[in-house]
């Protein structure tokens, strides 16, 4: 509780990195892991075969990666850092000390991806003879690999937060580094990302080779196997990644699947995804078969699919490690597992550096007729409730919007009277009833000053504004606390 | 009649099609797990040891080297994924309840299989042009 809480109250702040982050790994996966290797391939084939038909498609497909991976893709890389860090500064700080050195390594990796990329890009038409267009194509292989390997430091940060593994007693980056999620997840996203390049790859074709061309049905035809054969590894690796998938949080597949309100649909929705897999498959093998049969406007069924599939799946990755943000390590609200006994015993506030200043429309909760003294403390009483709820429940929950607290309490209570003692019975239980829920960190006056809280939200609608609209305000407690030389610094806690 | 006879004369594969879903349609209402299963896996065997044959011809007309490789590939694996799913689709129709979603779509996706394996690839690569 060091840094000023960003929030984002209709939107959510899960669903702000959801978006950047799913289209990140789109675009890495689909046009720049998978992407370059069927393009150095295309580029090979071509050569080999003498047929420029094939260059002149492995460029223009590498135009349209090179253009998306340095812009979008370069831009979500970058947004990810920047709203992780802003929507969970503590989680992501943790992975910084734990993972500082693969994550350096991955920088260099991903600065060397960046100058293959301009260079096979660049070089492409002045390397196009002899031995230089053997080089040229050894550099297409190159940029594949370095792709690759950012991919692979990443995911095993990403399996890291899943399933920390014995990492939570040796605590060194060699057991981070290697923990039991790390290559089966390894092993699913990589022919994934082979897998989406071809479809991908199918979906352009049409766009870049005239339908009168004999050539468009047998680069159709190449593509389609270059996805085919990475079909079966797909359907391997995911059972794999599966199967390493810690059992308390396979208990979390409905909701993270579905969400709350629908996760009585799983079955269904299990076989929407079974459906779409097979569509996918069919349209591929029609490709391979019949390419003349396959209208252009069929090539986006695949392309949606896989997209949707993808970006689904990672939903359901980050949804699933719930309680945790990092498994067993620490909770989705960014406090350690390790000092809940201490934060149960003094209360969160007692380690809160900031508060966040009760709005208009909060304060109307609290009768302007009250005697002042009253109103005084009950403002105070709400100010608490407001902080406990900004540091313990809004990173993943908002007031009224997307994965709203009112929403649920609507749902469980109905129209009676949100009363403190009825919400915060429920809040000190919820973890026990639902478990992708953390257990309420703080102490029992502040379950109350949080059931004070809930209660206003009954009858006010009003968005709560984050640190970057409200600005934020400096403890009393924690400035007295300070000054005695009595509160934690910086650093003493790990 | 004679109009249904100039389509299916005006593309070769509109009749194995035809036959195929035909022959699904009769083992579907037959309703017999043991008479799908029986029919349903010899017409995959024999499709399949015709493909295989075919492959295998085409695999020695090939050269060495890694692209006559990756050429293979190209002969052989449409043929094995679609026999691998071909016997999925099987296996879903002769085992999951009658009339139910699962059964459904294996009986579909034993049929489209099936064509994939019947049809022959006939469209062979065509000649560079000129950069």
């Amino acid at each position: 509780m060091d840094f000023p809480v960003f929030h984002l109250d209709v939107f959510g702040n899960r669903g702000l990195i959801a978006v950047i982050a799913v289209l990140h790994v789109l675009i890495n996966h689909g046009l720049a892991v998978g992407m370059m290797p069927l393009v150095a391939c295309m580029e090979w084939y071509g050569h080999r075969k003498q047929d420029p038909r094939w260059d002149r498609l492995a460029y223009r497909i590498l135009f349209v990666s090179f253009l998306v991976t340095t812009t979008v893709g370069a831009l979500t890389g970058v947004g990810i850092w920047l709203s992780v860090s802003l929507v969970n500064p503590y989680s992501i700080g943790s992975l910084i000390r734990v993972f500082f050195w693969a994550w350096f390594v991955e920088w260099l990796v991903f600065i060397t991806e960046v100058c293959l990329i301009l260079a096979y890009t660049l070089t492409w038409k002045s390397w196009s003879e002899g031995a230089a267009k053997r080089r040229h194509i050894r550099l297409g292989f190159a940029l594949g690999l370095f792709s690759w390997i950012t991919m692979a430091i990443i995911v095993s940060i990403l399996g890291f937060m899943m399933d920390p593994g014995n990492w939570l007693s040796e605590s060194t980056l060699l057991a981070g580094f290697s923990n039991p999620v790390y290559l089966p997840q390894l092993a699913f996203r990589t022919p994934l990302a082979a897998s989406m390049a071809g479809i991908i790859a199918l979906f352009l074709i049409p766009f870049f080779v005239r339908r009168d061309d004999p050539f468009r049905n047998e680069a159709t035809r190449a593509v389609g196997i270059w996805t085919l054969l990475f079909a079966p590894f797909v359907v391997a690796g995911g059972y794999w990644y599966y199967s390493v998938v810690p059992a308390a949080m396979k208990d979390n597949l409905a909701v993270s699947t579905l969400t709350l309100q629908f996760s009585g649909w799983l079955d269904d929705f299990l076989w929407i995804v079974l459906a779409t897999v097979v569509a996918i498959l069919v349209i591929v093998q029609i490709a391979i078969k019949r390419p003349g049969l396959l209208p252009r406007i069929a090539t986006v069924v695949p392309l949606v699919a896989i997209l949707w599939l993808t970006g689904h799946f990672e939903r359901v990755r980050e949804f699933i490690r719930k309680p945790y943000i990092i498994g067993q390590y620490m909770y989705a609200n960014g406090l350690r597992v390790e000092d809940y006994a201490l934060l149960q015993r003094d209360g969160v506030l007692a380690y809160a550096t900031y508060s966040n200043p009760l709005t208009e429309a909060e304060k109307k909760f609290v009768s302007a007729e009250r005697p002042e003294a009253e109103r005084t403390a009950a403002l105070a009483r709400l100010q608490k409730g407001k902080d406990v709820f900004m540091d313990t429940c809004s990173r993943c929950h908002t007031t009224h919007g997307v994965n709203g607290v009112a929403g649920h309490l609507q749902r469980m209570f109905g129209d009676a009277r949100w009363t403190p003692d009825l919400t915060s019975d429920y809040v000190a239980n919820m973890h026990n009833a639902q478990p992708y829920m953390p257990p309420f960190p703080g102490n029992k006056d502040e379950l109350g000053f949080l059931g004070t809280y809930l209660e206003q939200l009954q009858g006010n609608r009003t968005p709560v504004p984050g640190a970057q609209q409200a600005g934020i305000a400096i403890r009393p407690e924690g400035e007295s606390r300070l000054a005695d030389g009595a509160a934690p610094k910086q650093g003493a806690r790990k | 009649m004679r109009f249904i006879s100039a389509w299916l004369a005006a593309a070769p594969y509109r009749a194995v099609v035809l036959n195929i879903a035909m022959l699904v349609l009769l083992l579907a209402l037959v309703d017999s797990a043991a008479v799908f299963a029986l029919v349903g896996a010899s017409c995959l065997a024999v499709a399949g040891l015709i493909g295989a044959r075919g492959a295998l011809r085409a695999s020695f007309d090939r050269g060495g080297g890694a692209r006559a490789a990756f050429d293979r590939v190209l002969v052989w694996l449409p043929g094995a994924a679609a026999l691998t799913l071909g016997a999925v689709g099987l296996h879903l129709a002769v085992t999951a309840p009658p009339g139910s979603t699962l059964h459904l779509a294996g009986v579909v996706l034993f049929g489209f299989e099936l064509v994939m394996l019947a049809l022959p690839a006939d469209e062979k690569p065509t000649p560079a042009k000129a950069a």
